[in-house]
């Protein structure tokens, strides 16, 4: 993997970030997570960092993590520390991250299974769609079931849609068996 | 003449002496008198002995014989009586058993009858029990054949667009289910 060179931040970060602003700080991480997968690699990310704070460096996150990963998160750091959303020593940033982290895995889910492998973009369509149906960010926790054969099943906190081809097949098949 | 009284006394003893002779004298014929009668008396009694102990003897076989006769006539009259009795008392008591014996066996058939006709009516309530889920298995794996092969060409031939369609309109149809709120 290419190691990006991240430009050194010019921003003057305060010491702690309010619940408010902390929250748009999350946003540029919230806005490239559509799935779980993406979600559990962000995660991954967000824990090696955090195991690299204490390495007797200074600075942002970004600078302080550049020499234990290569991840896109940290690109992600530097458009939050330019924005001046990041807090300034060790421990408030291993509390920002720790808020970061609580905050992703609190995302609102919402389970769909598809009788296909989806495409990226296709996963990015449907969750900004429910996403917006929600009023809030959502992401989808994909099962892929042959079994349905088409069309898809949607859960969410507790409520189900199950608009499948295998009910419609069945239901044909068992006029024409029977 | 005086007598003096040891004469006096000699006198009287002869004079009594004389008397008691006579009296012995006339004791003893009397006694001979008796005697004589005793022995005669003794003789007539002991015929009379014999004969009333034989007409005693003759009676008393007589009244034995009688006694025997009608004895033997009550007894076998009762051994008849009895034995008719045990005849009777045997043929009830045989009815009895016979009947008895009889009412087993017709028990003992309406159980066997009853009991083979559960047994078959088991029998064929398991057979069709069986019959009917080896169908229904039989129908099943058809069914599951049936559906995989059509699932598998059906799926085969759906496109990527095509079930990207789907889902879209399965999302159309879950917003109008409410399942988002």
């Amino acid at each position: 993997m290419i190691k990006k060179e991240l430009p050194k931040s010019t921003v003057v970060a305060p010491a702690l970030i309010k619940k408010a602003d902390m929250a748009s700080a999350f946003k540029p991480f919230e806005s490239i997570i559509f799935d779980t997968r993406a979600l559990l690699r962000i995660l991954d990310d967000l824990a090696l960092i955090e195991r690299s704070l204490f390495r007797a460096k200074e600075g942002f996150i970004s600078q302080k993590a550049r020499d234990f990963t290569t991840s896109s998160t940290l690109l992600l750091f530097d458009e939050i520390e330019k924005m001046g959303a990041e807090p300034t020593g060790d421990k408030n940033q291993l509390n920002f991250l720790h808020d970061l982290i609580e905050y992703l895995k609190r995302l609102p889910q919402v389970k769909v299974t598809l009788a296909f492998s989806p495409t990226n973009n296709f996963i990015e369509k449907i969750s900004t769609q429910i996403s917006n149906l929600l009023g809030k960010k959502a992401i989808l926790d994909v099962l892929v079931d042959e079994y349905i054969v088409g069309g898809a099943v949607f859960e969410f906190e507790g409520r189900i849609s199950r608009q499948t081809l295998d009910i419609q097949l069945e239901s044909v098949l068992k006029k024409f068996v029977n | 003449m005086l007598l003096l009284p040891t004469e006096i006394i000699s006198y009287s003893a002869l004079g009594l002496s004389a008397v008691c002779v006579v009296l012995l004298i006339l004791i003893y014929l009397k006694i001979k008198n008796t005697y004589h009668d005793e022995e005669k008396f003794l003789a007539s009694d002991k015929n009379f002995r014999s004969d009333l102990s034989n007409k005693i003897e003759e009676l008393a076989l007589a009244k034995i014989e009688e006694i025997t006769r009608a004895s033997s006539s009550n007894i076998e009259g009762e051994v008849k009586k009895f034995a008719l009795a045990m005849a009777k008392l045997t043929q009830e008591k045989s009815l009895e058993i016979s009947n008895f014996i009889q009412k087993q066996e017709e028990e003992q058939v309406k159980e066997s009858q009853f009991f083979v006709a559960n047994s078959l009516a088991r029998v064929e309530h398991e057979i069709d029990e069986y019959r009917k889920n080896k169908l229904e298995k039989i129908d099943s794996e058809i069914r599951q054949i049936v559906f995989s092969a059509a699932r598998e060409v059906i799926g085969r031939a759906i496109s990527l667009s095509e079930h990207e369609d789907l889902v879209s309109k399965a999302l159309e149809r879950a917003k109008k289910d409410r399942v988002f709120g």
